[in-house]
């Protein structure tokens, strides 16, 4: 493997690494900028030039993908993800894998809400994971040192709907509560057992819960059902003194204050208003937003820096700290040149020019 | 699981993967119980406590300490706690600040004028100079690049890593007050301590002297006093020197703190400190004696003499733990390395943790070390006047003697602990290092007939080099064959 | 019955073959090690195992040694080139209390005691210079093959001082030298005595006494004996097959 490109330093040199700021940043200190995390998942298998097939079902290409693509844009982080049915899939939930498309469920594990049985996933043969753990092995040898390796971790609540599917589940909800709870304490087990052997390959795991959003569920069904366990693994993940980012998209106007009960220490949202976020829960947890992800595919570069710098400077004060991000997966066919356009203006208008002057 | 209910295993030195399965059995509220900063802890509300330091080598893998995957650990409890609270050090230093206390960086004395500091309330004093093992243990040229570009590259001492923390403000706050030793210190990083002057508001320079030996100096008229603990002789001139340099430093603190300190809190500085070095030397006995301890997990505990981590209450806490496991390993006869391993002396082992597991990998065992750093490990004299007591210490330092004196220690030890071996290992690029080493090699073998190894030690690696391993292996043969 | 010794090493891979009955070394066997030195020890000793006919299963116990001696996953034991080199030259020459071993790679002193155990030894530092290497490179940039090296050397009248044992430092030496239109032997013995001058410098603080065994690879030049022997002021004697020592060594451990 040889040596990457000058990664975390992107197209100019900067003075620090995306670790160190992302280190500043979880201690409550003022970094030299905030950091960028537009959310690079399978646009990169774009950058590459690799099918999505290759790039979700082998590991060493997801991070050579990675790698390449935040040489390019020089962003904080290194995303490792393929979809959110990685669990599932790995406790005998059915996939498809089309050559250029994201995996898609084809048939759940059980067609109804059944009494699941004891297995646990054994993240070195179960399903996809170990294409995950490759990658992470891989993009923290080559760049670890200077790039966290995140990795996407679906949330119980998010993988009990792919053992059973959707609609099976929210039916649920109403109808079998108990059955419920039981089957997202099965995943929940499987969830914690796979980011046991993602922290011990150098990866820091990211809590995503797309289908607790308030687009599917009502509030109250989220602090019933997806709360609990997404505060059970997060508190896994604080054994190990790990700062837990929690990503819900669509709506989370409804859940927005319930969701620091989760222990999460950044909270990242979506299609929501960014100032009413900060405002509600802003001195609890740091806040990581948002976006828009149709605006970074369709607007132009131009639009996109107005756009992104506009974000920056009204959030970057927020009080425990902002991450200058997507609302969510920067779509597969965004052009290059406006994701390079989010990340420099993201830098620009984040940038502190006071860091490492001397205090008097 | 029986919440707080914990038995180390026997012990063993465990890989990284066998430590991340051992944690999983650690119960939480043990995690929890362990606090830096102990007292301001207590006064936070509500929030997720901060100060919570128990956390396995693959916390610190994640943000960025490659190399640790590739160590062998002591699988205690208390060796957790060792790892957790030294590489918690960063985050430790930035809390210190929002705390309100006054973050001092004390250089190029390694041991002697934290004693000092630390006798403040409110002052914490750091050495920017510990920071020289990150390169290794991120197995990155992240700083090493940053102290290139501020003009010292690779012919200096991998010490020049401290300098490109400075310039990343990002692994230590930025002190209010720098103390610098210089004078006789090594060269390349009193190079380093000029450099970062710019990033500290003010510096206080502090000359370390020459201890000169009695035996030939000339104006001293043969007047000699030995110091405390380990009967280093030394010039009582120089020590009169000394305890003036340190006056003024404590007269600089005092303005600088706003508060004027007083004897009796001196003397309690000097007691804390003692206490420390005790501790130090109650487990290098048994470690180097019983074979208890790993050695990387000894080299962290004598580095903390230097200034206690930034933590003077916490880590004579953590010291205890240790030492408390040492003594239950003792009683059973347990080791981490083999009853037989060869035992072998090591002068300035590598800031690559990975020589020493190497070392014991091999069927070895360190039974004695000398760090550059006999002064933080010299017991101060509590009879004295404090200044005197912490500058008497300082004429035990290894690099303000001759090579002869500093071989001393290497030589009591490698006596006292029955050596079959001395490996002596320079520094690519360390000034004295470099020149030093066959001289040491030559006064050991005149004195002990033992063999001695030296080799440089290369810049940074995933692994030892073939070339390297070639030669201890070799070594440990010979050693071997000697039996 | 038959025990084997492989010394991989940086170059080349060694395999020496003894009959532990009669004491004799029955198959030697080298091949360049490439950059796959797990096949290339296993391809070696099947080769070797073939030109003495012996089966496998009469091939007993087998020990790897040299750079590359963890590749050896055949092997039922290792032990370091140091250790090999000893046992193997003294096998030869039972009189051996000092070895001087110049390899491609590296480079070492090895000291024995009055029994012929290792008492002490050094290895060459940080790069090529002192080393085989210092001499092949340089080989290249005069358009002289290596093996021309020693006969030249002793045609030299007039060695040329080099003065840096740097490779990059020499190279731009020797341009000069080659435009200064000086003889091609004295180039080369000046190279010879610089290499022998660093050798030198490295048994320094040994205690060396006769008799001294030079092998490795370079121990097949005659002019390196000879700047040797001026540099030491003694005799060197070279060994016998002085690049299967280390191989001969490993069998008989």
């Amino acid at each position: 493997m040889t040596e990457q490109g000058t990664g975390a330093s992107g197209p100019h040199k900067e003075l620090l690494t995306s670790v160190e700021r992302f280190g500043l940043l979880v201690i409550d200190e003022k970094q030299d900028r905030v950091p960028v995390f537009p959310f690079i998942t399978s646009h990169a298998a774009q950058v590459l030039g690799v099918p999505l097939r290759e790039y979700v079902t082998d590991g060493a290409t997801m991070a050579r993908a990675q790698l390449v693509a935040q040489d390019r844009y020089g962003h904080d982080f290194i995303s490792i993800f393929s979809e959110v049915g990685i669990v599932a899939e790995a406790l005998g939930s059915e996939f498809e894998f089309p050559e250029h498309d994201l995996p898609m469920l084809r048939r759940p594990k059980w067609s109804e809400l059944v009494e699941p049985d004891s297995r646990v996933v054994d993240p070195s043969k179960d399903g996809r994971l170990h294409v995950y753990l490759e990658a992470i092995r891989y993009a923290y040898e080559a760049r670890g040192d200077r790039v966290p390796v995140l990795v996407y971790i679906p949330a119980p609540f998010t993988t009990a709907q792919h053992l059973v599917g959707t609609e099976t589940f929210l039916l649920g909800l109403m109808l079998d509560p108990d059955r419920v709870h039981r089957l997202l304490q099965y995943a929940t087990e499987s969830v914690i057992a796979f980011s046991r052997a993602v922290i011990n390959a150098g990866g820091l795991p990211m809590l995503v819960d797309p289908l607790a959003s308030g687009s599917v569920i009502s509030p109250d069904q989220y602090q019933g059902f997806a709360l609990p366990y997404e505060r059970e693994v997060i508190d896994y993940w604080h054994r190990y003194d790990l700062d837990v980012i929690l990503h819900i998209c669509g709506d989370t106007a409804g859940i927005i204050e319930a969701m620091p009960e989760t222990h999460a220490d950044l909270i990242s949202v979506d299609r929501v208003d960014l100032g009413d976020v900060v405002s509600k829960v802003g001195r609890k947890v740091r806040i990581v937003g948002n976006f828009d992800t149709s605006e970074i595919w369709l607007s132009e570069p131009e639009a996109i820096e107005r756009e992104t710098e506009r974000m920056v400077m009204e959030n970057r004060d927020c009080p425990m700290g902002f991450v200058a991000s997507t609302g969510c997966e920067v779509p597969l066919a965004t052009p290059a040149e406006n994701v390079a356009a989010f990340v420099r203006a993201a830098q620009r208008a984040g940038s502190n020019p006071d860091y490492g002057r001397r205090r008097k | 699981m029986i919440a707080g209910v914990w038995q180390d295993p026997p012990a063993q030195r465990i890989t990284f993967d066998e430590w991340a399965r051992l944690f999983e059995r650690v119960p939480t509220d043990l995690l929890d119980r362990y606090h830096y900063y102990r007292r301001d802890q207590e006064e936070r509300d509500g929030l997720r406590p901060w100060s919570a330091y128990m956390f396995p080598p693959q916390t610190f893998a994640i943000y960025g300490c490659r190399h640790l995957m590739r160590l062998k650990y002591d699988n205690s409890l208390a060796a957790l706690r060792l790892w957790g609270f030294v590489q918690n050090e960063t985050e430790r230093l930035f809390r210190a600040r929002q705390l309100g206390r006054k973050v001092i960086a004390t250089m190029g004395d390694l041991g002697a004028v934290p004693v000092i500091v630390n006798s403040f309330p409110g002052l914490v004093a750091f050495y920017p100079d510990c920071i020289w093992w990150m390169p290794f243990v991120m197995e990155s040229n992240v700083l090493l690049d940053a102290a290139a570009e501020l003009g010292i590259g690779d012919a200096a001492c991998f010490s020049r890593a401290a300098l490109g923390a400075f310039a990343k403000h990002a692994y230590f706050p930025d002190p209010e007050l720098a103390i610098a030793s210089t004078g006789v210190s090594c060269d390349d990083f009193s190079g380093v301590e000029q450099l970062a002057e710019r990033f500290a508001t003010e510096v206080l320079w502090v000359e370390s002297p020459m201890r000169r030996e009695t035996l030939n100096c000339y104006h001293c008229a043969g007047a000699k006093e030995r110091t405390f603990d380990s009967q280093t002789e030394y010039d009582p001139g120089t020590l009169r020197f000394l305890v003036k340099e340190y006056e003024r430093v404590l007269v600089r603190l005092e303005r600088f703190a706003g508060y004027t300190i007083t004897e009796q809190e001196l003397r309690n500085g000097v007691r804390k400190a003692n206490r420390v070095r005790r501790l130090t030397k109650l487990l290098r006995e048994l470690a180097y004696g019983d074979g208890v301890l790993p050695a990387v997990e000894m080299m962290m505990v004598e580095f903390g003499c230097l200034h206690h981590y930034s933590d003077i209450d916490e880590w004579p806490e953590v010291l205890e733990h240790l030492l408390a496991t040492a003594e239950t390993r003792a009683a059973r006869r347990e080791r981490v390395v083999a009853e037989d391993a060869l035992r072998v002396v090591w002068i300035t082992p590598p800031a690559d943790p990975l020589f020493l597991c190497y070392l014991e990998d091999q069927g070895a065992r360190v039974v004695g070390t000398e760090y550059v750093i006999n002064q933080s490990l010299e017991i101060l004299d509590e009879n004295k006047p404090p200044l005197e007591a912490v500058a008497e210490s300082f004429m035990a330092a290894s690099l303000t003697g001759s090579t002869r004196q500093r071989v001393a220690s290497a030589i009591h030890q490698a006596r006292r602990y029955d050596a079959e071996g001395v490996i002596v290992s320079g520094i690519l690029g360390g000034s004295h290092c470099a020149m030093e080493s066959r001289l040491i090699a030559e006064y050991i073998k005149a004195e002990l007939d033992l063999p001695v190894l030296e080799f440089d030690v290369p810049p940074h690696g995933k692994e030892i080099s073939r070339q390297i391993r070639t030669r201890i292996d070799a070594f440990l043969e010979m050693l071997t064959e000697r039996r | 019955m038959f025990k084997v010794g492989i010394d991989v090493g940086s170059i080349n891979t060694k395999v020496a073959i003894r009959d532990t009955d009669t004491g004799e070394t029955v198959a030697i066997h080298v091949r360049p090690t490439g950059y796959k030195p797990r096949a290339t020890a296993h391809a070696a000793y099947e080769a070797c195992l073939q030109e003495a006919e012996i089966e496998r299963s009469r091939a007993g116990r087998l020990v790897a040694t040299g750079y590359a001696r963890h590749a050896v996953d055949f092997a039922h034991a290792s032990i370091t080139e140091i250790k090999a080199a000893a046992l193997g030259i003294r096998h030869w020459h039972p009189e051996c209390r000092a070895i001087i071993d110049i390899g491609g790679q590296d480079s070492k002193v090895v000291v024995l005691d009055e029994s012929g155990r290792v008492s002490d030894f050094k290895m060459n530092d940080r790069c090529a210079a002192g080393t085989g290497n210092f001499l092949a490179v340089l080989a290249e940039k005069l358009q002289v093959p290596l093996e021309r090296f020693g006969p030249l050397a002793l045609r030299s009248r007039k060695p040329v001082a080099i003065s840096s044992l740097c490779v990059v430092m020499a190279e731009s030496e020797i341009l000069s030298l080659v435009a200064a239109d000086t003889p091609v032997e004295d180039i080369i013995a000046g190279l010879h005595e610089a290499l022998a001058r660093r050798i030198a410098n490295m048994m320094a603080p040994l205690d060396v006494r006769p008799q001294v065994v030079f092998t490795g690879g370079v121990a097949q030049n005659k002019g390196m004996q000879l700047a040797m022997e001026s540099a030491l002021g003694q005799r060197i004697h070279i060994a016998k097959m002085p690049l299967f020592a280390a191989a001969v060594g490993a069998a008989l451990s």
